[in-house]
């Protein structure tokens, strides 16, 4: 038995663990262990949302946890449908999640104005309620709690209450109250599963009744190219089909356009324009939409979107159906199905096949009849095996076709009466009785998104939101940037298994991120005008992932990204590094403060995905200090490696008109490379301070630093630009593309890497794939990029010159630890790995490792 | 940052610390309760911390752009149907 237990009244009462509705409902929980529970919270309550689930989960319960965000209740007085639409929106969500019964818990004194409880509005189901401790406190409900099958009063006392106060059938309530007030609840917890599961076998499966209009037979809209009459030989199957249905239905023929000089063949039903029947369409019990690829059923999605009904499926591929005039038309059709996968592959042309376009169209049915099961494997092979589990396979040459066909037809309405259609319908019914300005009012808008929010669209898969709101506003062609183009680039091309990749933006100025579709259009060269930025649209199993790096803005989402995890959507961040924590003086007064407050939200949250080990050691050590009831409640630390390959990478490009002079120079003896954003911890003043004192002893060794001007380094910048050995021994190129960079990394002698903290270091890596030798500070991060393919020194200018002067000797004498052996990945390689450490859950997937260690995943 | 966004995040700072109290007691009072809805209407930069407490929605949807792609389907067909139940009433 499925139970599902809405617990909003508990739940929004504080301290509910002390009211014996709430310790009833938990000990249900507890008890039904030959049972399934499902436990309904109120999301818009958010912090009492995770005290309920932490409570359950505490209790070992463990029930499911559906969080559900109904919609405001209506501003304005007066008639309205609005109140009613809500609690039908209620109804319909508990419907959605098929219980065999539903049991709402009552709390004492419970607001009546904010929770949309409702028995016996829109969907038939077996109710049960708790009622409050204090039953004539919910007087504002009795009408919901009059309507419920049965009843459970938590104390003899209620029970009397309840039946003075309330007006309930004695006959249906049940105590379910300890015996001698000895707070134990787990006998009245047995005793109510009895009453639930005595409920539940008395409960006769009642159809959801049919909104049959203006007589006894249903009538339908056959929406079919013409011609179709019994006898033509040109559909004869279409045809009997058409004639057996006519049996069951008052049948009007929809049909598009009649090719120029033809004649609307003789009917015995009448033939409407499609025009018409739009409409009309709400004179119609049942609509069934015949597929078939070809131009003459091009209207039919558009269609299909509009008036709910079911599709009768001739053929598989469908792409005759969609517009093919303009590229951003089969853009546009190709990302409804599959995401960017296939767009990103093809820059030079895009192209419909072999990818079907066809989501949307079954994603909008209400059902769908095939008349092979060789549909339903090429619905699964491409949209999962969620996919064409529904659908009525059908013998279109069986005796009894049309019979199996009015059966399935009436499977698919009875269910989708109590779905979104039905939901939608019983609205606009209510909404066409009450006064005109009702459905403009604003509140309907918010009606919308939490209609759509409960009871959701299918997806074809499952999607993974890449935050990117830094590149969408601005490239800054910083490293982190260059983390960002180059991930997104493999996994919008490559993305896991089952899943889409959806890069998001968030701003400042609103709560709530969006689809980042203009900008990815952009990223990928395919024409923006394809597709709207549009608010996400989240489901459940959907994964979050923080790839930009925005400490400012994260913390304004903090809400949102509690609504994510309350809609089933694990959240989580790439973690760089916490420099600005650990090294507080090469940072601006307030980088600390930002830092750490983006460091709180991320660890709100389900996990962190570190650019190296050492980052997920240190992020370990600041979770174990500040939050480690986030540690203990198993946030996930893993660890990845960035890639090298720069020209995979979207690269920036351009050389300065002086770039051979330099590189010639820089290859003519012993050049020293710096690479990176002059800022206070990278130490370009200890190494200026180095090779100063080289070159005063007769050392000819240069120094090249590779990036523009941060902050805090006035004093070193304004020594390397007045120095006397600039253009000489010394080089600042301020302007260095991508481009550039890779001749520099060929034309020197050795990297220097002597910053004092890096989350990873890629000029390390940067540097082995040019084969370019590396002398650098002895940090772990650095010793676990490089490991032995590198020459460390200790902290000070001394132990830097001395560095130099040895790795000079040992040059000479090829000596020198080389990098050519050392592990690198490509950007190929470590999207893999990221999507590894992300461990994504998915059919038959062998990289999930058991373990939960945090070893990097490409080293695992 | 500047001065004004700096000066400004300190004064909604302040804003919010004193009303993020009264919020915490709005919690409990439906007639405070309404009172902050109607304040978090005026004042929308203390949406997120204030709605949290009174249960309010933070997403402001002020237009059918507001609403994700399968709400505003959901809002058109809604008033579709609506329209053509009207016209055959």
């Amino acid at each position: 038995m499925r139970i599902v237990i809405d617990y909003h009244g508990p739940q929004r009462s504080r301290g509910s663990g002390s009211t014996h509705a709430a310790s009833l409902a938990q000990a249900i929980a507890r008890a039904a262990l030959d049972h399934e529970v499902t436990l309904v919270l109120d999301g818009r309550f958010a912090d009492s949302v995770d005290e309920a689930s932490a409570r359950f989960a505490s209790l070992g319960a463990g029930p499911e946890v559906r969080v559900w965000h109904p919609p405001q209740q209506g501003a304005r007085p007066g008639p309205s449908a609005y109140p009613l639409a809500r609690k039908k929106l209620y109804e319909a969500f508990i419907a959605s999640l098929r219980p065999d019964i539903a049991l709402i818990a009552f709390a004492a004194a419970e607001p009546t104005d904010e929770a949309p409880v409702s028995v016996g509005n829109f969907a038939t189901m077996p109710t049960a309620v708790i009622l409050p401790d204090v039953p004539r406190t919910a007087r504002a409900h009795a009408d919901a709690i009059r309507r419920a099958d049965m009843w459970f009063a938590t104390s003899e006392a209620a029970r009397q209450e309840a039946l003075a106060h309330l007006g309930l059938d004695a006959a249906r309530g049940r105590l379910a109250a300890p015996k001698d007030g000895s707070g134990d609840w787990s006998a009245p917890a047995r005793w109510a599963i009895e009453g639930l599961e005595s409920l539940r076998r008395a409960s006769i499966p009642r159809a959801p009744p049919l909104s049959i209009s203006g007589g006894s037979r249903p009538r339908m809209a056959w929406v079919s190219p013409l011609p179709v009459a019994p006898g033509d030989s040109a559909d004869n199957d279409g045809a009997s089909l058409l004639a057996e249905l006519a049996s069951h239905y008052d049948i009007d023929l929809v049909t598009g356009a009649v090719p120029s000089g033809e004649q609307p063949p003789a009917s015995a039903w009448p033939i409407r324009s499609v025009e018409w029947f739009r409409e009309h369409a709400c004179a119609f019990d049942r609509v069934l939409y015949h597929l078939g690829n070809s131009a003459a059923y091009a209207h039919v999605p558009a269609l299909l979107d509009e008036i709910p009904g079911v599709v009768l499926l001739h053929e598989f591929d469908l792409d005759c159906l969609v517009p093919a005039a303009t590229a951003a038309d089969r853009v546009s059709a190709l990302y409804a199905s599959h995401g960017y996968a296939p767009l990103a592959g093809h820059r030079e042309g895009i192209a419909r096949r072999p990818y079907p376009c066809n989501f949307d169209v079954f994603a909008q049915a209400q059902g769908v009849i095939v008349h092979s099961p060789r549909f339903v494997e090429l619905a699964q092979q491409w949209f999962g095996d969620s996919m064409g589990r529904g659908w009525a396979v059908l013998d279109a040459d069986s005796p009894q076709a049309g019979l199996d066909h009015i059966q399935a037809i009436e499977g698919f309405a009875a269910a989708a009466a109590i779905g979104r259609d039905g939901l939608i319908q019983s609205i606009a019914e209510d909404q066409s009785r009450s006064e005109p300005a009702d459905e403009a009012a604003p509140e309907w808008l918010e009606f919308a998104q939490a209609l759509a929010d409960a009871l959701p669209d299918p997806m074809p898969q499952a999607q993974l939101f890449i935050d990117v709101s830094e590149l969408v506003q601005r490239d800054s062609k910083t490293g982190i940037q260059r983390v960002v183009k180059s991930l997104l680039q493999v996994l919008l091309e490559d993305p896991p298994p089952g899943y889409r990749v959806e890069p998001v933006y968030a701003t400042d100025q609103r709560l709530g991120y969006r689809y980042a579709r203009k900008f990815s259009l952009g990223f990928i060269g395919a024409p923006q005008d394809a597709l709207e930025d549009t608010p996400l649209d989240l489901r459940r199993g959907d994964v979050f992932v923080g790839l930009d790096l925005q400490p400012h803005l994260i913390p304004r989402q903090r809400d949102f990204f509690r609504r994510m995890r309350h809609s089933g959507v694990r959240v989580e961040f790439v973690v760089y590094d916490l420099l600005p924590i650990l090294l507080t003086h090469r940072f601006s007064r307030d980088a600390a403060a930002v830092h750490s407050r983006w460091l709180e939200v991320v660890a709100e949250n389900d996990g962190a995905l570190c650019i190296s080990q050492a980052v997920a050691n240190e992020l370990a050590d600041w979770l174990a200090k500040h939050a480690p009831e986030r540690l203990a409640a198993g946030f996930r630390l893993q660890a990845f490696h960035l890639g090298a390959d720069l020209h995979n990478s979207a690269p920036t490009r351009g050389l300065p008109s002086d770039a051979d002079e330099t590189l010639r120079t820089v290859a003519s003896g012993s050049s020293f490379l710096m690479v990176g954003t002059v800022e206070p911890r990278k130490g370009h003043a200890l190494a200026l301070d180095a090779f100063e004192s080289l070159w005063s002893a007769g050392v000819q060794a240069r120094l090249v630093v590779a990036g523009k001007q941060g902050w805090m380094v006035d004093d070193v910048a304004r020594r390397m630009r007045n120095h006397p050995e600039r253009g000489q021994r010394l080089f600042w190129l301020e302007q260095v593309s991508d481009e550039y960079l890779e001749q520099l990394y060929a034309a020197a002698s050795c990297l220097l890497a002597a910053s004092e903290g890096e989350g990873f270091g890629l000029p390390l890596i940067e540097s082995a794939r040019h084969r370019l030798p590396i002398l650098a500070r002895d940090l772990p991060v650095f010793q676990e990029v490089a490991g032995p393919h590198a020459l460390y020194f200790e902290g000070s200018a001394a132990a830097l010159a001395a560095a130099v002067r040895e790795w000079l000797n040992l040059f000479e004498q090829r000596l020198h630890p080389p990098s050519d052996a050392m592990p690198y990945l490509t950007w190929k390689q470590s999207a893999q790995a990221f999507k590894s450490a992300l461990r994504l859950p998915q059919k038959g997937d062998a990289a999930t490792h058991a373990d939960g260690s945090a070893a990097p995943a490409h080293l695992s | 940052m500047s001065f004004a966004q700096t000066l400004r995040q300190a004064l909604v700072g302040q804003v919010k610390r004193i009303l993020g109290g009264t919020a915490r007691l709005a919690a409990r009072q439906p007639l405070l309760r309404r009172g902050a809805k109607r304040l978090l209407q005026a004042v929308p930069a203390l949406q997120p911390r204030v709605a949290r407490l009174v249960g309010a929605s933070s997403l402001r949807l002020t237009s059918a752009s507001d609403l994700s792609t399968s709400a505003q389907r959901v809002h058109r067909r809604l008033r579709r149907q609506q329209a053509c139940r009207k016209a055959h009433r």
